[in-house]
């Protein structure tokens, strides 16, 4: 005989229940549930993402020189600017060390590994260890992004090459102002950079600083990247270059959260 | 003993999926176990499946759950129309569902994702119908 079945029953009663669920989650009733399933689930995660990351020792280390080296670039331009004093004193002291969180990488957002760039991150700090929405996350000296949201111990950190990323940056060697914005698989793009401006490849961009009064944003003289192609039309209002940035942020296991 | 394998696969794709991937592989398994076994628990599995997800990708509360629910609902909605048991079947709704939520909960990158999904459920859907360890619609179950 025929077993009789329920489809329609359950599906209705699964279907209220979601709702009910959606309702509660609007107003964080079930924030408890949400960080413990986080709990559970990220240790593991943290180790399916460091099997991930590929360990290439040479390439590791040319890609640690590269950046020491931009950072001494960096340096270079700055002190031959006017007031090298006073700029000299801004690199020594920003970002504050105080101010600095150091967080384990537990995984990765919208990503393939090595086929697809990940949009964003996922990082092992959240709103217990005083990280917010907004702040700004860095390794060494370079912008890695900022955080879009956050639990109790989690955060979603939205990565600098992100389609939904967007920041007032300078480049380096020619002071040229444009707005770096995220163009997704790991570029960035220098965009609004007026045409009288000089753009050159192999140039460094740094950001040019938009913190508010409440410290969110980013601090000024951080590195974004390198500059790879610049597009230049003499009838555009303005010119775009395409930039690279200079740490390979799908292989990133430790990052650091700038706290305000 | 294939269920408890069907679980521990399903969890598995919600850690890659949550960590690793953006792939929607939760949704092939949910699809797969609905394709295979054709029980009403299969709502509830993809509820909690769904809650799950939405924990670990920092999404809204009930989103995935409702999206997968519906998924399992179209599924058996019909069954009775088409040969939902056939291997071609989980394969089409799988890219077709999987489109749909790429659209919906990621921005990309979305040929890479699906060409995933397309290979991954030709495994799931052409092995076992391969070895014929699908269930078979016979006149003593067939709804007419």
């Amino acid at each position: 005989m025929k077993e009789k079945q329920y489809f329609l029953p359950v599906f209705v009663l699964c279907l209220v229940f979601v709702f009910f669920i959606v309702f509660l989650g609007r107003f964080g009733v079930l924030g408890f549930f949400t960080n413990s399933v986080q709990n559970v689930f990220f240790p593991f995660g943290q180790l399916l993402h460091s099997q991930t990351v590929i360990s290439s020792s040479t390439v590791e280390s040319l890609q640690k020189e590269n950046a020491s080296l931009r950072t001494q670039l960096v340096d270079m331009h700055a002190l031959q600017a006017d007031n090298a004093a006073l700029r000299d004193q801004f690199e020594t002291s920003v970002p504050l060390t105080n101010t600095l969180l150091p967080v384990q990488v537990v995984g990765m957002g919208n990503a393939i590994p090595n086929i697809s760039f990940p949009e964003n991150i996922i990082i092992h700090a959240g709103k217990k260890e005083g990280v917010q929405s907004g702040n700004v996350v860095i390794v060494k000296n370079e912008v890695v992004g900022t955080i879009a949201s956050v639990s109790d111990h989690y955060a979603v950190v939205q990565l600098v090459s992100s389609r939904q990323s967007s920041f007032p940056a300078i480049t380096s060697a020619s002071q040229a102002i444009g707005v770096a914005k995220g163009n997704g698989n790991g570029d960035i793009i220098l965009d609004n950079v007026l045409l009288s401006q000089d753009l050159k490849v192999q140039d460094t961009v740094v950001t040019k600083g938009n913190q508010d009064i409440q410290g969110k944003g980013f601090p000024p003289d951080l590195l974004v990247g390198k500059i790879v192609s610049v597009d230049k039309n003499p009838s555009s209002l303005f010119q775009k270059a395409r930039i690279v940035p200079l740490i390979p942020f799908d292989q990133l296991t430790m990052v650091f959260v700038v706290r305000n | 003993m294939i269920l408890a394998l069907y679980f521990f696969s399903l969890l598995l794709a919600i850690g890659l999926e949550a960590t690793i991937f953006s792939v929607p592989l939760t949704l092939v398994s949910i699809i797969a176990l609905c394709v295979m076994q054709r029980k009403e628990w299969v709502y509830i599995v993809a509820v909690a499946a769904g809650l799950l997800l939405d924990s670990l990708t920092f999404r809204p509360l009930g989103v995935n759950a409702l999206f997968f629910l519906i998924a399992v609902g179209l599924i058996f909605l019909y069954q009775k129309k088409f040969e939902t048991h056939h291997m071609l079947f989980g394969v089409l709704f799988s890219l077709v569902a999987s489109g749909i939520y790429l659209v919906l909960f990621t921005n990309e990158p979305f040929v890479a994702s699906m060409c995933s999904v397309a290979g991954l459920s030709s495994l799931i859907f052409g092995l076992p119908f391969f070895f014929q360890s699908f269930p078979k619609k016979t006149p003593a179950n067939f709804i007419l």
